[in-house]
């Protein structure tokens, strides 16, 4: 995959994967994502032993 | 060498300085976070032990990535108050070309990381408090919003040399006893209105019970690592010579009125021994005598790079004996604050800016368009401060209760919440919980 924004490093400045494309859109996203999501299994294990401890 | 050369060969070697400083204050305030974990997990009950950890450093790493997203874009974007500036943020937005890897900027990732960090310590302020009942997805959910919200709101507004507070008032918080201390002091005292006492806490006449954590040598360990962390935390105070709105050369604070690292070293010192021996002469308690290097330092933070050291030494004193003070009274109050947030940061912060109002007048600001330090400027900026740490915090954390996810129940308390953890603090000759 090619990812890079630059051709040249003759005075490149954002270096990072995808600068400047739609993959940086696609990341952030996945990045609200992958913080959200976890939530929701931790509160499962929390309802879980609330349930086993009452 | 050409004076073309050379004058290239300085910008280099400022912006290179500049990175490297920031890179490793970032470094050194990791230890406070690692401080905070060992503190409240010596603070805990062993049954309580890994949770109390596991939550510390889940609030970690939650901090970075919603700082990415949001936070540091809050602090560029919000110093009028309310009214975001877009254009001011717009450098702050997580696709922005800054936002990652850039050799034309050297800067924003290690300023980035600094204020990340103090996310980090005003999130791990408030998890001490919380030990032993609170959820993980409410005290995570809690942390994001005080760390990547309310902190970095505040400091736009007070730690910015274009804040509000800063051009309007005057005001004046180096070492952030405002924004960092009473913000998140305030924000865990009203989570902990609606969060309630542990388990046998406090009898049915009111009066409360002392609940001894597990190990106060490792609490003790973790307070002089969160002393140690300091250093990174003033040290990521000032602006480097060659990056500050004062232009190329001497250090700057925030604001961009001149100092030094000596003066932050005189004070950091001066502040830990004043609030040791003041907190240790009050209560013969080794846990307050470490609290109490904390109530030192946060008592001058704000004024630290102007005090004379004799000045810090008694101003921080007088926070080491305010604080355990202070810590009875919640308890009076009915709040059990397990390891004290409350009355060492938020009650130590407010003594921090009102000791600069009283002791700091006359200095010059760095533009004659910003007032200069006064009491005034300092008290208004103190109930601002405990306003934005104390709402936001009471209110998300009574929806929470409202929706039954902020306490666990009784009965897993009892148990000991490490049942929620998929692993055992100690070997199985100590038990780890009561199933």
């Amino acid at each position: 995959m090619n990812s890079s924004p630059i051709e040249s490093w003759e005075g490149a400045g954002a270096i990072f994967s995808f600068a400047g494309g739609a993959g940086v859109t696609l990341f952030c996203v996945l990045t609200v994502v992958l913080c959200v999501v976890p939530l929701f299994y931790t509160m499962k294990t929390e309802n879980h032993h609330e349930n086993m401890n009452k | 060498m050409t004076p073309a050369e050379l004058e290239a060969a300085l910008i280099w070697a400022n912006k290179i300085n500049l990175e490297v400083y920031y890179y490793w204050c970032t470094a050194i305030m990791i230890l406070i976070h690692a401080g905070f974990m060992m503190y409240e997990m010596g603070a805990s009950r062993v049954k309580h032990t890994l949770a109390a950890g596991t939550k510390n450093v889940l609030a970690f790493a939650y901090m970075i990535p919603t700082f990415w997203l949001f936070g540091w874009w809050i602090y560029l974007a919000m110093t009028n108050g309310f009214v975001p500036d877009f254009e001011a943020g717009a450098s702050a937005l997580p696709w922005s070309d800054s936002m990652g890897p850039n050799l034309e900027d050297n800067a924003t990732g290690v300023f980035w990381g600094a204020f990340t960090l103090f996310a980090c310590t005003t999130a791990s302020i408030m998890s001490g408090a919380v030990i032993e009942r609170i959820r993980m997805t409410a005290f995570i959910i809690l942390a994001v919003v005080l760390g990547s919200g309310v902190w970095i709101l505040s400091a736009s507004w007070g730690w910015h040399y274009a804040g509000w507070m800063v051009t309007e008032w005057g005001y004046h918080d180096f070492g952030a006893s405002g924004v960092v201390h009473i913000i998140s002091g305030f924000f865990a005292l009203g989570v902990l209105i609606n969060l309630g006492p542990r388990v046998g806490k406090f009898n049915a006449d009111g009066s409360a019970n002392v609940i001894r954590g597990h190990s106060l040598p490792m609490t003790m360990v973790g307070l002089m690592l969160i002393v140690v962390g300091f250093f990174g935390f003033l040290g990521g105070c000032l602006f480097y010579g060659g990056g500050g709105p004062a232009g190329v050369g001497q250090w700057t604070n925030i604001y961009g009125m001149p100092t030094t690292l000596s003066a932050i070293t005189f004070n950091t010192l001066m502040g830990i021994a004043g609030g040791m021996i003041g907190a240790y002469t009050k209560t013969r308690d080794p846990f307050w005598m470490m609290s109490g290097a904390l109530c030192g330092v946060i008592s001058v933070a704000a004024g630290m790079d102007l005090y004379y050291p004799g000045l810090a030494f008694v101003l921080a004193f007088a926070g080491g004996v305010i604080g355990p003070m202070a810590a009875k009274f919640v308890e009076k109050m009915g709040i059990d604050d397990a390891v004290g947030a409350v009355a060492v940061h938020g009650v130590c912060g407010i003594l921090g800016l009102l000791f600069a109002g009283l002791f700091l007048g006359g200095y010059p600001t760095f533009s004659d368009d910003i007032p200069a330090l006064t009491f005034m400027g300092q008290f208004k900026g103190m109930i601002v401060m405990v306003l934005l740490g104390f709402i936001p915090g009471y209110v998300l954390a009574w929806v929470f209760k409202k929706m039954g996810i902020l306490r666990a129940g009784d009965n897993v308390q009892e148990v000991g919440m490490d049942v929620e953890i998929a692993a055992l603090a100690y070997p199985e000759e100590i038990k780890s919980n009561s199933n």
